[in-house]
């Protein structure tokens, strides 16, 4: 692109800039704000003082949270799951992805596991069956309960196998002419000219796995055990009326106390420190990609 | 493909199983056993109904429990299920107390107790609220304990039900039998009003009496620029979206108190028939006294949006604060901290024109300790519970030393429940307040004490450590007001759910919400209110009437 | 083609996920049942109460069912629009620039909105749009009186539409940026050398490349039609704006419902799930007969 530009085209330039940076600086206070308010004296939080800058500097909330080895321990279990769950997770939708990608000439019997996954994708028959199912398996407090019930990301599978289907057909018959069966091809075609959907949905797995919480609670009975956003969302308590209507009152002053804005916010930070790592690494695969054409005869 | 099928079958045959397992059991032998003890009354084996008889063999009690980790204060590496308190149990009963699952937060426990029932993976014993109690009865999953209580409950425990009549066993009672030992609610939780003293004293104001004295109070917070910033900034009150209830710092109670209103209860009116309370034309009386107060902008305009209604409180932007004798923990510390000069004062008032302050009784029960039917120790957990309040009371002379002076938390004990008086909060107030005028704090239990000493220090140094404050503040200023010969207390005569609430009562409360917010801020005309009642009969509300006055006479 | 042996290999490739689907997924459906059932949690699911469709019955009996109902499909549609047009644009202004340092930066910052929580977010919204918050102020600027956004019924279901979209969009954008990658270099090159406008180069080639991408999203997100997002109305309502931004889960939450009527819980699920499938396979179907196109 080093063809000199007409001047409305670099007008249009200089608008999209301008848009583009008004939409960053809103995306981006919202962050800020919540930097401030983790670093900020929690009577001023509580009075709603805090705007752009904290008010009372401290690290008391920090302190709370990287308090003691429980931290890093779930830390630690968070890990693992990122690594096994999104190991599974990618593995699972390149190999369903590709025959699913086959036209239903080429492969009979494609539409009817499509739709089982569309139908899967969409009705749940809730926790409580999942959860037997967990127990009787003798899954529960195991890392594997929290990375096999969601271990095909069906989304992921969609996308992924829609953007095979999108590559040039001539790849595939080249293939098939050098007598190459479908993992060859799927190995040394299809997958190194899908990096920027893979990593795309690595990241969406890695930020699924990363996030939730729920699972944690549930299937580990102990909190030695939980990953860290488990962890971390026991920190912080919302108070809900429902809740307050069955509490003590020394339960409802322990909970006002543990109800704390600051902490709140460190919790977020200190949740989303890794994703923030992880994303740049990635996302140079899906701003650039490869160049298609260099691999296409 | 096969091989799918297989372990499908394979898993569906397990989940059948394993269902069965549970719920097919016999009762076992040591079930058969203690209604054998119990038919031939007086056997040999004296131990047996002592509320504090050991076992002669070591058994166990499994417990879903919900205890933060977090400063627990313990020491030598004692944890939340290993602890002296669990230790000290195994010795004096052989129960060994162990956690089946533990959560850190009470909505944490909500979601893997609602997960364990609905499952039928369940604890010996656990805690739950009033709704699951009932369903744990109906599916027949929890032992029926009016026997355990009869025979192996202490006489403190069993003098703690009595001193509230029925009010609160019945509430575990179904069909003659007592399904669970119900925590009780301390009373004198209403909201009270605090002021400012110092904004009080800048304007030169006495403090209110009347409810028209309260609100010429409020309406100088508002004009006269009590924090001397030069803004027309300040409040009188704020308020909540919800108005008013239990347990809501910044509700309207006391107002509606004062002009016999009551918002959301069932009362018995003066024919004996039952009445819902937020339906009256005393309400309609307080909601335009609310409207006039808020369009003259001493209410605070933002109330209806805001997420946390003590924001307000926080910044000093308000000089009056409805809310219970304990809101020094909560919300006020943030307000001392930012502005030291605030002087909060605890009030009875507004009061009515015979002079009275009315409010309405609390719910007396919320929790209930259940046990598993297919427990084989029902009484062991009467005997645990027996043990642990002798413990918390400081009744038991070889449990008082344990973790002496090292501030531990009463619901380190087995049964995070609690069962006490209903003026128990008053009760220790005047022990605290009888220490406090002789000055001597010798006869004190441990916690007294170190109030007695927080007291102390406050008066040396007010305000200083905002922690001593707390305890200071609320233990004598605040729990002073909760006097009970200074209250009149308007019972409410059905705590629960009917059959047709189930189904209507969201869309009642949320007409009554919506209707009675727009009337105070003037988007509807008052006399909507007339147009309200009238709907909410129609829209189920007669039928409810009906059946809570028929499921009160039982 | 299609050998016996390349077959088997694709039904090989399938089944480690399908043995988990099955064993994840498929089995737990057998409690779908309990649509169909008054549950009381703790019994065996096999001795429940049938009820047949009291379930359903009930949820039409819900006096204001038309208006919760209308609510929450109005905001997920408008949420379900907005949130495809805007990544698309957004995409296909990132795409423009050709700058790769503020490319890059650009798409971090305005994805990182997605990981803060309604709680946190819904705490600043209603600072600035207090009667002294900077919308008002701004707004004041212009003569206008202040306006309490949250509790009126005009604003708020665009409250909760447009700071949703602002949430999501940069997160939406990552997969349209993805497909924009996939698009085919000389394509542009070619259109270079015919001195095809930038216009021109967006409609014929940019569109057409990430169009198979925008149906299948705008597809499955028709899925979430009759959710309108519970945990964002929920810290954003109060009262006042219950007759514009009260919706399903939002009643059903305060009916008390969800912590143990899995019955109901299960029923409105599943009525969602059918709602969903509906949707999609029509869609499904118009793609097929009118464009030619297999979804998936």
């Amino acid at each position: 692109m080093v063809r000199s530009r007409t001047l409305s085209s670099q007008l249009a330039d200089g608008i999209i800039l301008l848009v583009l940076v008004i939409i960053a600086l809103t995306s981006l206070y919202p962050l800020w704000y919540t930097i401030a308010l983790s670093f900020s004296d929690q009577a001023a939080a509580n009075a709603g003082q805090v705007t752009i800058w904290p008010s009372g500097f401290n690290l008391t909330s920090y302190r709370i949270i990287l308090d003691d080895e429980k931290f890093f321990r779930a830390f630690g279990v968070s890990i693992k799951r990122v690594l096994i769950g999104g190991a599974l997770n990618f593995l699972l939708t390149v190999i369903m992805a590709y025959p699913l990608s086959r036209s239903a000439k080429q492969f009979p019997g494609r539409n009817i596991y499509m739709w089982l996954l569309v139908f899967c994708m969409l009705f749940s028959g809730g926790l409580i069956p999942l959860y037997i199912t967990i127990t009787t398996l003798g899954m529960q407090n195991t890392i594997w309960s929290l990375v096999l019930p969601g271990a095909v990301p069906i989304f992921n599978v969609i996308l992924i196998m829609n953007f095979f289907r999108s590559l040039p057909k001539e790849l595939d018959e080249a293939a098939v002419v050098d007598g190459a069966g479908p993992w060859y091809s799927l190995l040394r075609i299809y997958i190194p000219l899908s990096v920027p959907a893979m990593a795309t949905v690595t990241l969406f797995s890695i930020v699924g796995h990363w996030n939730s919480f729920f699972d944690g609670l549930i299937y580990m009975s102990k909190p030695q055990n939980y990953p860290l956003q488990t962890y971390i969302q026991q920190l912080v308590v919302n108070i809900t009326p429902d809740l307050m209507k069955e509490m003590t009152t020394e339960q409802l002053i322990e909970l006002m106390k543990a109800s704390n804005k600051t902490l709140n916010a460190a919790k977020l930070m200190v949740a989303m420190i890794p994703i923030l790592l992880i994303y740049p690494f990635l996302q140079r695969y899906f701003v650039h990609g490869i160049v298609l054409g260099s691999v296409k005869e | 493909m096969k091989l799918k099928w297989i372990v499908g079958c394979l898993v569906v045959l397990m989940l059948l199983t394993t269902a069965c397992g549970s719920s097919g059991t016999e009762p076992n032998p040591d079930t058969n056993q203690t209604e054998g003890t119990k038919d031939t009354e007086k056997s040999p084996d004296s131990g047996k109904e002592d509320p504090f008889g050991k076992y002669d063999e070591p058994i166990t009690l499994t417990l879903g429990k919900s205890i933060s980790t977090k400063n627990t204060n313990l020491p030598n590496g004692d944890t939340v299920d290993n602890n002296e308190y669990y230790r000290y149990i195994e010795k004096k009963l052989n129960v060994k107390v162990t956690h089946a699952w533990q959560t850190e937060t009470q909505e944490a426990y909500q979601q893997k107790l609602s997960v364990s029932i609905a499952s039928q993976d369940l604890p010996d014993a656990f805690i739950v609220n009033e709704k699951q109690l009932k369903q744990l009865v109906e599916a027949d999953l929890i032992a029926d304990l009016t026997d355990v209580y009869n025979k192996y409950s202490s006489p403190l425990i069993k003098s703690y039900y009595e001193s509230y009549g029925d009010r609160v066993l019945k509430r575990a009672t179904f069909d003659g039998k007592l399904m669970a030992f119900p925590g009780t609610e301390i009373g004198g939780q209403h909201n009270m009003t605090w002021i400012r003293q110092d904004w009080l004293d800048k304007l030169g104001l006495q403090p209110p009496k009347t409810l028209d004295e309260l609100l010429a109070i409020a309406k100088a917070f508002t004009e006269k620029d009590p924090d001397g910033n030069g803004k027309n900034d300040t409040y009188g009150f704020t308020g909540l979206p919800t108005l008013a209830g239990w347990n809501t710092v910044n509700g309207f109670d006391p107002i509606f108190g004062a002009l016999h209103a009551y918002k959301g209860q069932w009362l018995k009116d003066q024919a004996g028939s039952t009445v819902y309370s937020s339906t009256l034309p005393e309400m309609k009386t307080a909601l335009a006294k609310l409207h006039e107060l808020y369009a003259a902008g001493i209410i605070d305009k933002e109330f209806p949006v805001r997420k946390d209604s003590t924001e307000l409180i926080a910044a000093n932007k308000v000089g009056i604060v409805f809310g219970p004798w304990w809101i020094p923990y909560w919300p006020l510390p943030d307000s001392v901290k930012n502005d030291p000069k605030a002087e909060w004062k605890p009030y009875t008032a507004p009061l009515d024109s015979d002079g009275k302050f009315n409010t309405y009784d609390q719910n007396p029960t919320g929790s209930f300790l259940v046990v598993k039917k297919e427990y084989a120790h029902p009484e062991a957990v009467a005997k645990v519970l027996n043990m642990e309040y002798e413990g918390i009371r400081k009744l038991d002379p070889a449990a008082k030393d344990i973790y002496k002076d090292l501030n531990v938390s009463w619901v380190i004990w087995p049964f995070a429940i609690q069962i006490g008086f209903e003026d128990d909060a008053y009760r220790v107030h005047l022990e605290l307040k009888a220490a406090w005028d002789a000055k001597d704090p010798s006869k004190l239990n441990d916690e007294l004490k170190m109030w007695y000493e927080n007291v102390k220090k406050n008066a040396e140094n007010p305000k200083k450590d905002l922690a001593v404050w707390s305890d200071s503040m609320s233990r004598m200023d605040g729990s002073a007001e909760i006097d009970p010969s200074k209250l009149t207390v308007i019972r409410n005569v059905f705590f629960g759910q009917t059959k047709t609430m189930e189904l209507k009562w969201a869309i009642l409360e949320k007409m009554e919400n919506e209707t009675f917010l727009k009337i105070i801020l003037g988007e509807e005309p008052v006399d909507k209110f007339d147009s309200f009642v009238q709907e909410w009969k129609k829209l189920g509300g007669d039928q409810i009437t009906k059946e809570v006055e028929e499921a009160s006479k039982k | 083609m299609k050998d016996k042996k390349t077959l088997f290999h694709y039904h090989l490739m399938l089944s480690p996920g399908i043995l988990l689907l099955f064993v994840f997924s498929i089995i737990p459906m057998l409690g779908i049942v309990m649509a169909f059932q008054n549950v009381i949690p703790g019994k065996k699911i096999w001795k429940q109460e049938w009820i047949g469709w009291d379930n359903f019955a009930f949820m039409l009996q819900i006096p204001d069912i038309k208006q919760v109902v209308l609510n929450t499909v109005l905001i997920a549609s408008m949420k379900i629009a907005a949130g495809i047009i805007i990544p698309v644009v957004f995409a296909l202004l990132l795409h423009e620039v050709q700058v790769r340092w503020f490319k890059r930066t650009v798409q971090t910052i305005v994805y990182l909105p997605h990981f803060m929580s309604w709680v946190i977010l819904a705490g600043i919204m209603v600072n600035i749009l207090s009667l002294d918050g900077i919308v008002n102020q701004i707004a004041g600027l212009f003569g206008m009186e202040p306006v309490m956004f949250l509790a009126s019924n005009t604003w708020f279901r665009h409250i909760v539409v447009w700071s949703d979209v602002w949430k999501e969009f940069g997160f939406g954008t990552i997969v349209y940026l993805a497909a924009l990658t996939g698009i085919n270099p000389s394509l542009y090159e070619a259109a270079e050398i015919d001195g095809a406008s930038r216009l021109k180069k967006l409609q014929y080639i940019t569109l057409p490349g990430i169009m198979p991408t925008i149906i299948l999203l705008t597809t499955l997100s028709l899925g979430n039609v009759l959710n309108a997002g519970f945990d964002q109305i929920f810290n954003l309502y109060n009262p006042l704006v219950y007759s514009s931004g009260d919706i399903i889960d939002t009643y059903v939450y305060r009916l008390g419902l969800v912590q143990m009527q899995y019955g109901l819980a299960t029923a409105v699920g599943l009525l969602k799930s059918v709602v969903a499938i509906l949707l999609i396979a029509i869609s499904y179907r118009l793609a097929y007969k009118f464009a030619n196109y297999r979804i998936f």
